[in-house]
């Protein structure tokens, strides 16, 4: 188990760099002049350029931009984007709030999406079962910038029911009808993967056994068919954490919501590269260490994957 | 006397959008402490169901019982409620399955498994339990019983595993154990070890012991009695040796022919032609006469009542006492 660990965690910290390196790739190769950009239409005279040029490392060649930057992460200083505001200012200031509202939507997700899924596959074939089945498939495949815009103004223009946009004094239920809407087509994945799994664990020879034993029904549901048909679900909603927050991009921009999307898009058309390498690594990151606890987790549930 | 567990003119019906398929047309058999019976049958000749009818453990639907008593101890069980079925099960009838793999629940310790009965229905507690679970391990002979007790069922081998099953199943001392088709996953050397092993265990608590199988073979050296099926009908019911040495109907007589011996050498093995009958489509009269080799006119129109042939000894054929006595 700790040899797994280590070669795990080596795994991570090259993929991190690999995929760091490609981002960073990325963002120089599309810059063609971040220092204009910045200034807007504005002549920008050559004595700031200069000075500007010398503070960003612009002039010498890539991959030694690329070690400064990478000294700057590893030692936490994530230095200045090119607006000239601190990153970890910037990162301090959104994180929270993207963060929050990916864990509302995974919690919203797992709840809903598991009862409904488990409901749904014990009474397979019945009136519940169809219209879940109906609507996830119209949840799938509706974009979510749809999904987002009618919920806006259903539940919280006409309805009223919500805030139709970012308001920080309610605290926490501001995220409910964003994080409801972002994670919508995890719940429906969700509930379909656990739907399946339920009927077809309720039909596996040791659900035989177990009523064999004399075991109530209750009782076969909620400990042996429960704790089989969840090993996928959990697999799948433990990766989706990082999904949800690179998607939150769409959702904080429906809502206003200040967080992370709105600053990396911010980024992309300022031609920032430190800002957004830095939010896209910090992303890569949040998947890398999820998918790593899945694993382990699927480890902890499914005895067979631990002595394999 | 009644006897411990007896079926009478039992009817299930599969019903399925393909249609009726009719599993079983009549099964009467019955079973006695310390006895044991053998259900013999090829695949589809309703063993199973019947396995499962006992235990009421049918899959409801498709499966329905059209008509029919399963008495236990003079009790009919297909009266009772669902809950009062229940608590027969394990403790009064216990079943033991084919693929020990797929019938444990691969996310559970062996030890957790056994025990769950004890805890669940006799409210042990934990460490009591799991002290009862290492002794009968002990008692369907697991080696190094109290180490593996937290191992879980794809560790061991499969022989192991089915004698995981078998201590399952003997938890609450039953006094009926079905055993379906139990050692079919195995090989030959385990397969007649699991067989000593359910004979000794039998012996030892004086269970009925009811023993589906497919394979003549298995059957011999264990069974007191064998009733052979075919197209979800009993078609021949007699003592262990007498079937053997002359069976009295067509089909058992077939099968026993189809057997190699040592001292037919060369000749070429006798087979039964044709196929069991498609059970939504069973032919009218025998359903067996259109494999049968002695069919008669008769054999078409009319189906065969079961008939005594002897003492304990019955046959559903019109000319069983032409076939026990070797004269057609």
């Amino acid at each position: 188990m700790t040899a797994y660990l280590i070669r795990r965690l080596l795994q991570m910290m090259l993929t991190f760099v690999g995929a760091t390196f490609i981002v960073y790739a990325l963002m120089f190769s599309i810059a063609s002049d971040p220092l204009q950009a910045l200034a807007g239409d504005k002549p920008l005279n050559p004595s700031q350029r200069a000075q500007l040029t010398a503070q960003y490392h612009l002039d010498e060649p890539f991959i030694k931009q690329y070690g400064y930057y990478m000294k700057g992460l590893v030692t936490g200083k994530f230095g200045r984007a090119i607006s000239g505001r601190q990153i970890a200012d910037v990162m301090a200031e959104a994180w929270p709030r993207t963060l929050q509202l990916g864990l509302i939507a995974l919690l919203i997700a797992i709840v809903l999406g598991i009862s409904g899924g488990v409901y749904a596959g014990l009474r397979r074939g019945g009136a519940f079962d169809q219209t879940s089945l109906a609507l996830t498939l119209v949840v799938i495949g509706t974009p979510i910038f749809v999904i987002g815009t009618v919920f806006q103004s259903v539940f919280a223009v006409e309805l009223g029911w919500f805030r139709p946009s970012y308001a920080p004094e309610l605290g926490i239920a501001t995220y409910i009808l964003p994080a409801i809407v972002l994670g919508l087509l995890s719940l429906a994945t969700g509930m379909r993967l656990t739907r399946t799994s339920v009927a077809e664990n309720l039909r596996s020879d040791y659900v035989r056994t177990a009523s064999s034993k004399g075991l109530t029904r209750r009782r076969i549901v909620a400990v042996h068919v429960l704790r089989n048909s969840l090993i996928p679900v959990v697999t799948f909603l433990g990766t989706e954490l990082g999904g949800l927050m690179s998607g939150a991009m769409v959702t904080e921009g429906i809502f206003n919501i200040p967080g992370i999307g709105g600053r990396l898009f911010q980024g992309i058309r300022l031609e920032d590269g430190p800002l957004v390498v830095t939010i896209v690594s910090l992303l890569i990151l949040i998947y890398l260490v999820t998918s790593l606890l899945v694993d382990l987790l699927y480890a902890v549930l499914d005895p067979r994957i631990r002595h394999g | 006397m009644s006897h411990l567990l007896e079926l009478q003119d039992l009817h299930v019906d599969f019903r399925t959008r393909e249609g009726v398929a009719q599993v079983l047309n009549g099964v009467s058999c019955h079973v006695d402490a310390g006895e044991t019976l053998a259900i013999l049958g090829e695949s589809g000749s309703g063993k199973s169901v019947t396995a499962q009818a006992i235990m009421g453990i049918l899959d409801m639907p498709p499966a329905v019982v059209r008509s029919g008593r399963i008495l236990y101890q003079g009790q009919d069980i297909l009266a009772m409620s669902e809950n009062a079925r229940r608590e027969l099960r394990g403790t009064q009838i216990a079943m033991v399955f084919q693929d020990a793999l797929s019938a444990l629940n691969p996310v559970f310790t062996v030890g957790w498994q056994i025990s769950e009965a004890l805890r669940v229905r006799q409210g042990m507690d934990r460490g009591a339990a799991l002290e009862r679970a290492v002794e009968l391990m002990e008692r369907v002979k697991i080696p190094a019983a109290r180490a593996r007790l937290q191992d879980y069922p794809h560790q061991f081998s499969g022989g192991m595993r089915q004698r995981v099953m078998i201590a399952m199943a003997l938890a609450l001392h039953p006094k009926v154990l079905i055993a379906d088709e139990p050692t079919t996953a195995l090989d030959v050397t385990v397969q007649a070890q699991i067989m000593d092993l359910l004979a000794e265990l039998k012996q030892q608590l004086g269970m009925a012991l009811i023993l589906i199988t497919h394979d003549l073979g298995v059957v011999a050296s264990v069974a007191d009695r064998i009733a052979v099926m075919y197209a979800g009908r009993i078609v021949e019911q007699s003592d262990v040796y007498e079937l053997y040495r002359r069976p009295a109907y067509p089909y058992t007589r077939a099968l026993l022919e189809s057997i190699p011996r040592l001292d037919r050498g060369g000749e070429p093995l006798k087979v039964i032609r044709g196929l069991p009958p498609n059970l939504q489509r069973i032919p009218p009269g025998c359903p067996f006469h259109p494999r049968c080799p002695i069919e008669q006119p008769r054999c078409r129109e009319l189906l065969p009542p079961e008939v005594a042939v002897g003492p304990q000894r019955l046959s559903a054929c019109h000319r069983a006492q032409e076939v026990l006595n070797g004269t057609a």
